[in-house]
């Protein structure tokens, strides 16, 4: 039997044990391995990290995105008038029409790192349905305009919290908008 | 030793672990994937939707008829080839109804359209306390049935001076200068206007008085507040033309709305040749600031089917802009509405 596994393992075992030489070699031997399969393992962590995290963003700002279009869709000026009454100041744009009512608002602003979008009514301070996205290190809401220079949508530049990150530009459109408009004095 | 290899509790619970976060990790890559993949195809039946309709809009702008619209345009036969394409479209003429917001109470009790114990005068007030509506519903159910509404009734509609309601008159006039005492001079002007009317002969404003007649308030009235007429004879429902023809000051031969039910779909009227077929009676009366042969606001339609969405909509809504009569401008249309419906 002994003399099988000596053919087989192809070397003669030393019954005295191992010398301190063979045990610094196959420490160092095991110790390299180790660092080469942790660092392996350390390095498609961080690569699967990546993905996950960028595979994760992408679907949250798609939704983010979709929910976006969807509530500033809900704006609808009637054909017939002729001032859009759009108060946009620093970060808080006020849009009337909601739903095609004058008196209801849709207020959009950036906030604590978030965009934040509700609706009020025009006498009240009290939002309603507020949506909260992000969060954001740093957001800009500005008004959308067509070739023409005509308001016709709302559009969010947003940052990324990891600064590292392109940020993200998303254009959404009023579902309807005045016929024809003329500037009075 | 053992000569079967060896493994210990610790590595097996490793191994495991490893195991359940690669997995869990690859569902959700998978599901990440098939979210993304799912919203570029959506993004891409978007685009195509819109570049169809606005073929269609195209088409409306290279019609060799501009000036009537019927069911003998191009855009209806290019409507029935793309549904061998696997493209539904639909095209709905949406003004050639009555305006909602401008009816006149006349017109409404000839019809019989508002509900039992309703009055055209509590609807004239109702108007002038609310303003104009952009919404039919629920804002106008207490007055007609959910079916008249959709039947006779839209939002849709330009302000032809000489057949709407004057007060209604007012409260645009309001909505567009945000001046009240001016809109109510307004209102009042037109009703001295048709003061000097003699019961079948009207006072009417027509297309080259306009200018004049408005004055100053032209500029910030025209094109919504304008004299062209705002239903199309080709598209306009049976109902709303037989109650139009058999009004007392307009009194059209039944023969003349049989004939023109009868031969619309085949045919294509010029505005000349329709005052020839209805006789002398349509230049004479409000008729022909009713009725005539274009249309204004256009609903367009375009439903396309995915494996991967199911079925996607694009609603436009689409208007052509009245010009001034003594203009040869070139036809426009705008886009005022755009919803997708999924």
């Amino acid at each position: 039997m002994s003399v099988q596994r000596r053919k087989r393992c192809g070397f003669i075992r030393n019954e005295n044990g191992f010398t301190y030489i063979e045990m610094m070699v196959a420490l160092i031997i095991v110790s390299l391995v180790g660092v080469i399969i942790w660092q392996g393992i350390a390095n498609a962590g961080k690569l699967l990290d990546k993905i996950t995290v960028h595979s994760s963003s992408t679907v949250k700002l798609m939704q983010m995105e979709e929910s976006m279009r969807r509530l500033i869709g809900k704006v609808r000026y009637p054909f017939w008038v002729n001032e859009l009454e759009i108060v946009d100041r620093d970060d808080e744009i006020t849009i009337p029409y909601y739903e095609g009512k004058s008196n209801t608002l849709l207020v959009v602003k950036y906030e604590d790192e978030h965009v934040i979008i509700g609706t009020r009514y025009r006498d009240t301070e009290q939002m309603d349905d507020v949506k909260y996205f992000g969060p954001f290190s740093d957001a800009t809401i500005e008004l959308a305009r067509n070739e023409d220079e005509v308001v016709i949508g709302v559009s969010f530049i947003m940052y990324a919290v990891k600064k590292s990150s392109d940020p993200v530009k998303i254009t959404a459109r009023f579902g309807s908008n005045p016929c024809w408009i003329v500037k009075t004095s | 030793m053992r000569d079967n290899g060896s493994t210990t509790v610790l590595i097996l619970g490793v191994l495991g672990f490893l195991s359940i976060v690669t997995l869990s990790t690859y569902l959700f890559l998978q599901y990440s994937i098939k979210e993304i993949n799912r919203n570029e195809t959506i993004e891409q039946q978007r685009s195509m939707l819109i570049e169809e309709a606005e073929k269609m809009v195209d088409m409306f702008l290279h019609d060799r008829t501009p000036y009537a619209d019927s069911r003998l345009d191009s855009v209806w036969e290019y409507i029935e080839q793309s549904k061998e394409q696997g493209i539904h479209m639909s095209l709905t003429d949406v003004s050639s109804c009555y305006g909602i917001n401008w009816i006149r109470k006349e017109i409404l009790n000839h019809g019989n359209l508002l509900k039992f114990g309703k009055s055209s005068d509590e609807l004239q007030q109702y108007r002038w306390d609310t303003g104009l509506h952009f919404t039919m519903e629920p804002d106008f159910l207490d007055f007609f049935t959910h079916d008249v509404l959709n039947q006779y009734f839209t939002p849709y509609n330009f302000f032809n001076i000489n057949i709407c309601d004057e007060f209604a008159l007012e409260n645009l006039y309001f909505i567009r200068t945000g001046d009240r005492d001016k809109a109510r001079l307004f209102r009042q002007k037109i009703q001295d206007y048709w003061k000097g009317s003699k019961p079948g002969k009207p006072r009417m404003i027509e297309p080259e008085d306009l200018k004049s007649f408005l004055g100053l308030d032209y500029e910030v009235l025209f094109p919504l507040v304008n004299a062209a007429p705002v239903i199309n004879v080709h598209f306009v429902p049976e109902d709303i033309l037989h109650q139009l023809f058999s009004y007392e000051y307009h009194n059209i031969p039944q023969n003349v709305f049989e004939f023109i039910v009868s031969s619309r779909m085949n045919q294509e009227w010029s505005i000349n040749e329709l005052e020839v077929i209805i006789g002398d009676t349509y230049k004479k009366t409000f008729l022909h600031h009713y009725i005539g042969v274009t249309t204004w606001f256009w609903q367009i339609e375009v439903t396309s089917s995915s494996d991967v969405h199911g079925p996607l909509t694009l609603r436009w809504i689409v208007v052509r802009i009245p010009i001034e009569s003594e203009k040869e401008d070139e036809i426009e249309y705008r886009l005022l509405e755009e919803e997708f419906l999924q």
